[in-house]
């Protein structure tokens, strides 16, 4: 093939390949150089970072339309939800996606509550636990003092004086943390440091590079939560809290 | 075992934004891609299969699908439409692989020739439109992209060997 020859093809391969006779076509599947620069070129269009953007509610109403879903079923929703709904396809972020999911602002939220729960009747027990304490060691104290209930303000104090947490809240980021393109082994001692907890990466895995977001308030569940969204990893995490990382399927 | 409708749901918010920016790199489409996605949910919700990691057996049905997608065409409407001749390069294609290229291209190629790989293949602009925005011919065009896709595909493969 000449190089004219060549230089037509491509500007075709590349610019209106549709033009594209039989004969030419025959003509670059026996090219080796020319089917390495086509691939190439998929390659590159292929890993062009994607700005799309859609609206998970409405993705949501399709899929469940197209399954026949019963109106009277209640999608999953919420408020925080709801100011997610946009989310972005970006093939270079996509491991963050989950960190904006509906669903796992669901379970934080959920979460949240939970723990305000928590603490709202630890506070109560231990205030009457202490209060019937106090009746029974001072009994003039508490005769004099029974008449004015406990304020909340006073409950609070005693709990934090005298009876410090047992499960102390979990470690979250204080401020987000972004890798780009960082090698697995990077991450991990960062991410040991900032959750004070051990991750061990295995050796056949320490080179792989992410792309990896946490936002800032992001606990130790939340890296689990990202990090199992890679087919090629497997992530565990034994009773002591260790965190290993290795190589999925 | 079968998923309730609110699993199902969660798991469709949770994998559809990976999933579409997987299915669109690979076939450019938005539509179809949707298409795809949702056939490969519709089986995952009528499967009463017991599947131990629904999330990344989401993520190979759709890479699959893609695949078939492709593999159903013939050689002359996958040019067209841009697709891998070879289904190998779909298979072994990871993440990691595009971001190297693209890190690549930004110290390895001149101001010119990312200018004409951007215009011609991020902007989807034609030869025409990329030579008279950057007012150079068309052949001129056609040489930047053929030495822009020469020298990355030499660096890879000297990485490689």
């Amino acid at each position: 093939m000449t190089p004219q020859q060549k230089d037509i093809l491509t500007t075709k391969l590349f610019d209106s390949p549709e033009s594209l006779s039989q004969e030419e076509i025959e003509l670059v599947m026996s090219d080796q150089e020319l089917l390495e620069l086509y691939h190439t070129a998929v390659l590159f269009k292929d890993s062009k970072p994607s700005d799309i953007t859609f609206d998970m509610d409405k993705e949501w109403d399709s899929m469940s339309q197209r399954l026949g879903l019963s109106s009277d079923y209640q999608p999953q929703q919420n408020e925080m939800a709801q100011d997610e709904t946009v989310a972005s396809a970006s093939t270079t972020v996509t491991v963050s996606h989950s960190i904006f999911s509906s669903a796992f602002w669901t379970n934080r939220q959920w979460r949240k509550y939970a723990a305000v729960t928590a603490v709202f009747i630890s506070i109560t027990a231990i205030a009457a636990i202490t209060t019937h304490y106090v009746v029974n060691q001072n009994r003039e104290f508490a005769q004099n003092e029974s008449k004015e209930p406990l304020t909340p303000a006073s409950t609070q104090e005693i709990v934090i004086a005298e009876e410090p947490s047992e499960d102390p809240a979990p470690v979250v980021l204080q401020e987000e943390k972004i890798f780009e393109a960082t090698t697995l082994e990077e991450i991990a001692q960062e991410l040991s440091e900032a959750f004070g907890t051990s991750i061990e990466v295995e050796n056949n895995v320490k080179g792989v590079r992410l792309y990896l977001r946490l936002p800032q308030g992001s606990s130790v569940d939340d890296l689990l939560t990202v990090l199992g969204q890679y087919e090629s990893l497997s992530v565990q995490r034994d009773s002591n809290g260790k965190i290993f990382i290795g190589h999925g399927e | 075992m079968k998923l309730t409708k609110e699993q199902f749901e969660q798991l469709y918010r949770r994998c559809f934004p990976k999933a579409m920016g997987l299915a669109i790199s690979i076939l450019h489409d938005q539509d179809l891609s949707r298409d795809l996605i949702q056939d490969v949910f519709v089986r995952i919700w009528e499967s009463d299969s017991d599947i131990t990691n629904l999330e990344a057996f989401v993520y190979r049905c759709v890479r699959n699908a893609c695949i078939n997608q492709i593999t159903s065409l013939s050689v002359k409407e996958r040019f067209e439409r841009f697709y891998p001749i070879e289904i190998e390069l779909i298979e072994d294609y990871d993440q990691d692989q595009g971001e190297r290229l693209r890190r690549a291209s930004d110290h390895l190629l001149s101001q010119r020739e990312k200018q004409v790989l951007d215009s011609v293949f991020d902007q989807g602009q034609s030869y025409k439109e990329t030579a008279q925005k950057l007012d150079i011919s068309i052949s001129t065009v056609n040489k930047h992209i053929v030495n822009a896709l020469k020298t990355l595909r030499n660096h890879f493969k000297t990485i490689k060997s």
